[in-house]
């Protein structure tokens, strides 16, 4: 019983060339032997059925998800154009089960459930041990689709995810299964046997300023703060020249930098919502929902600290494999985060390699929007409230 | 701590009844058996004492209560009622003084009882008897007055707790101003801090355009000087062969200037490439001092090895930036040495697998308070500047670079005015120490 992963990258012009690279750089790596799962993350530079052709032109039959990136990570780090990565997984004793829901935009929270469905409906017993998720978020509300899959899987089941992504162009993401590509769907992928599993959920941002009141929101559109448009929070911080700086710019720096931060329970760091695009009369869309009611909370952070969370983060995760070692390591890690770095984001996954063993095969992208369990929870299972992050790193590790 | 508190002075006035003073007699009999007559003439004593009411007292100690007021009575059955409360608690105070009314009821009807000993008792014990002896309109009374007493302190509460908001409300407030300053801070220094990282980045990438271009002129004066000095243009006089050997001397200064800042750079831009092979340490200095020992003879300097193994075991480096390393340190040296002073060349190989190497020297030293900075880039001590006007400041940075990046640490020590010896370590090559050479090392390491 053991798992087995590599992970290949390629780069170049013709889409189904490199995805017969990418896949065959992962295959020579692994060195023979009968493949389980396949996952692929892309750039959307590519056309994707061609590159998806080429990828399953190498690795046949072999269950395969996996969806378009704002930007590919991989062992070597953050890829630093556009890539097609592979990550090739031979797992004696773990099954692997995919599936899809499609149509996010009609019912973001049926979609999510119809992908854990077709997912837990091939497992004999029903019965599964943990679930990967990449769901399309710009067609629908990305918390609704968590809740659908939980619906399905039970409200405390350990989810992780992220939301695919479009080259930071926000305007039409992928998802891959097997040999088909989707678009305004949810891609699940389930695990079930003998392997161990660790989550780390973190951002490092922590809140400022007293809270605001959401007293107007729909979805994940911010209206008003304590009766004052959404903008407000900014333009007292900033000042309305600062602050129209929202309104210009898609998922702007000074929303990256300085996020709007949400108290749920289980969880000892917000919730993190990140401002997208703001509209002509101060109204806010976050990456996801953020309820009427919720308090609301500007937050601050810096590089600094958000590379030492990664690797508190992917420290944490290891712990949890109580002494096997890493064999895989996933990494969902927000767009947000690439953009607040720049040419530094290579910094923030050679920390995560530092705890989790910087030869260990890792894949990851860019995404918009993280699903995991509150605090990374998996341990007590009780306390594992899966929900959708935003700006936050999400590391899952296998092990035997 | 609970006590009991006397009843109401208007209530307690008046002369002593038959009823009381029998009252208090059984009390007090009570008490000597408790606590004894010395201890209870201490209670008396000390329950009478902020009285204002005189109270004459018996030869015996005892307090004369044949001719004591209602007051002084009064005084004395709280006074009792408080020590036994506090040694024996409540219920057991209030069962000695129902038995006391107990046996005036064979003597004195329930009317006298109530009036002349109810009222004697203090607040709070008791109650429940005094409450089924008051009347309608007094229990009203005594109902209002406690709600009154309740109103006052909820009113009291309240108050504090409205003046304990606005306190928090103003602390609130504070701490948001504070926040938004603080925030507003933070804006600006990350811009400002983006903005200088960007002004540093096009500053470095100036300065490596600038030398590059400088190159090629200086390879071309190199070159033409060269062609003057060797005579292809024809014989030279001595005085134009002194010049132009002069101009020739000046040029390549500048072109290891010029060098030296490309070379920072590159270490900065991460651009530095490293091409390592299994190396004689031994043989690179011999290499270097060799093109050293014309400038340390034209000063008289003594150049010799302290140490010098046969057995020394290989590195592995690039022999180009180990070269670099040792040129650095040897003109530095012989740079800063006094005419006829001597340099000594050490290399050791330590027991944890570093190769120690040492190049000491008795010149002009640095400055103690200068030390921290010697590996700085564009840092030149004082006295180095005094003695040796060209120089750019990097050589040891880049020194420090490389040494750092093959695996190793450099370290000095130096009196002002008596030397310095600079110290650095390499790791003995990772292929079995002292095996022979590949004639083509394989591995080469990318930064």
């Amino acid at each position: 019983m053991s798992i087995h992963a590599s992970v290949g990258l390629s780069q170049g012009e013709d889409s189904y060339a490199v995805g017969v690279n990418a896949a065959q750089d992962a295959i020579d790596k692994l060195g023979g032997g009968k493949l389980d799962a396949v996952i692929v993350f892309s750039s959307v530079a590519y056309d994707q059925k061609k590159m998806l052709d080429g990828v399953r032109s190498v690795t046949k039959n072999a269950t395969l998800v996996g969806c378009s990136t704002a930007g590919e990570i991989t062992t070597e780090g953050p890829a630093k154009r556009h890539s097609v990565s592979v990550m090739a997984i031979q797992a004696e004793g773990v099954s692997f089960y995919a599936g899809v829901g499609e149509n996010i935009a009609a019912g973001a929270t049926a979609a999510g459930k119809m992908a854990a469905q077709t997912v837990r409906s091939q497992v004999p017993d029903g019965k599964l041990d943990a679930f990967i998720m990449l769901p399309d978020v710009l067609t629908g509300n990305g918390a609704d689709i968590v809740r659908g899959v939980l619906e399905e899987l039970g409200e405390h089941f350990p989810v992780v995810g992220g939301a695919a992504g479009d080259d930071f162009e926000f305007k039409k993401t992928y998802q891959y299964l097997q040999d088909k590509v989707y678009s305004g769907a949810v891609v699940g992928l389930g695990l079930k046997g003998t392997f161990k599993i660790g989550i780390g959920v973190k951002h490092g941002w922590i809140p400022i300023g007293m809270p605001k009141k959401v007293t107007k929101s729909a979805g994940s559109v911010l209206h008003e703060l304590d009766g004052k448009p959404a903008i407000s929070i900014y333009e007292e911080y900033f000042g309305p020249e600062q602050a129209a700086e929202l309104k210009k710019e898609t998922l702007a720096k000074l929303a990256i930098t300085y996020p709007l931060g949400m108290q749920v329970a289980g969880s000892d760091e917000l919730l993190i919502r990140d401002p997208i695009t703001v509209d002509a009369g101060g109204s806010i869309t976050c990456a996801a929902e953020i309820p009427q009611g919720s308090e609301i909370r500007l937050m601050i952070g810096s590089r600094e600290e958000a590379v030492k969370v990664a690797k508190e983060a992917a420290a944490k995760a290891i712990s949890e494999l109580d002494g096997s070692a890493p064999k895989a390591v996933i990494i969902f890690n927000c767009i947000a985060r690439n953009k607040l770095f720049g040419e530094r984001s290579g910094e923030e996954i050679v920390a995560i390699q530092e705890a989790v063993g910087k030869d260990v095969p890792l894949i990851g992208f860019y995404t918009y929007g993280e699903q995991a369990p509150l605090g990374g929870e998996v341990r007590n299972i009780n306390k594992c409230n899966p929900a959708f992050h935003n700006e936050t790193v999400v590391i899952t590790v296998l092990g035997d | 701590m609970f006590e009991f508190k006397k009843r109401v002075k208007e209530e307690a006035q008046g002369n002593a009844s038959g009823a009381s003073s029998e009252f208090v007699f059984f009390l007090i009999e009570h008490a000597k058996e408790t606590f004894g007559t010395i201890r209870l003439r201490d209670i008396l004593r000390s329950a009478l004492a902020n009285k204002d009411t005189k109270t004459s007292y018996l030869p015996d100690g005892y307090p004369d209560l044949e001719h004591s007021g209602r007051e002084t009575i009064a005084s004395i059955v709280t006074g009792i009622a408080n020590e036994l409360t506090k040694v024996f608690g409540v219920p057991f105070t209030e069962n000695i003084f129902e038995r006391a009314i107990a046996a005036l009821r064979l003597k004195y009807t329930e009317e006298r009882i109530e009036k002349e000993v109810i009222s004697l008792l203090p607040e709070g014990l008791l109650e429940e008897r005094k409450i089924r002896t008051l009347s309608k309109e007094e229990l009203e009374r005594k109902v209002e007055e406690k709600i009154r007493e309740l109103r006052a302190g909820n009113e009291r509460l309240e108050e504090k707790i409205q003046q304990r908001t606005t306190e928090l409300k103003q602390m609130l407030a504070s701490s948001e101003r504070a926040a938004q300053l603080l925030v507003r801070r933070d804006f600006e220094l990350t811009r400002a801090n983006d903005r200088l990282h960007k002004l540093d980045e096009d500053k470095s990438s100036f300065i490596s355009v600038v030398a590059h271009q400088l190159r090629t002129p200086l390879s071309g004066v190199k070159w033409t000087l060269n062609l003057l000095l060797n005579r292809d243009l024809g014989e030279l006089t001595t005085e134009q062969k002194t010049f132009l050997l002069k101009a020739y001397e000046s040029n390549d200064r500048m072109i290891s200037l010029v060098n030296d800042m490309l070379g920072a750079d590159r270490i900065e831009s991460g651009k530095m490439r490293y091409a390592y092979q299994q190396l004689q340490v031994l043989d690179v200095i011999d290499n270097v001092l060799y093109e050293v020992l014309p400038q340390a003879n034209a000063r008289s300097l003594t150049i010799s090895f302290s140490e010098r193994p046969t057995d020394l075991p290989k590195v592995d480096a690039d022999p180009e930036r180990i070269r670099a390393v040792f040129q650095n340190l040897l003109e530095n040296a012989v740079k800063y040495s006094r005419v006829g002073g001597t340099i000594q060349i050490g290399a050791k190989h330590e027991a944890d697998g570093m190769i120690l190497l040492t190049i000491k020297d008795d010149g002009i030293g640095i400055p103690k308070d200068q030390q921290k900075n010697i590996f700085s880039r564009f840092f030149r001590a004082a006295n180095a500047v005094k003695a040796e006007t060209d120089g750019s400041g990097l050589g040891l940075y880049i020194v420090k670079n490389i040494v750092e990046r093959h695996g190793g640490k450099i370290w000095f020590e130096s009196v002002e005015g008596q030397g310095v010896v600079f110290n650095f370590t390499l790791p003995v090559s990772k292929n079995l120490a002292g095996a022979p050479v590949a004639a083509n090392p394989a591995f080469t390491a990318a930064s």
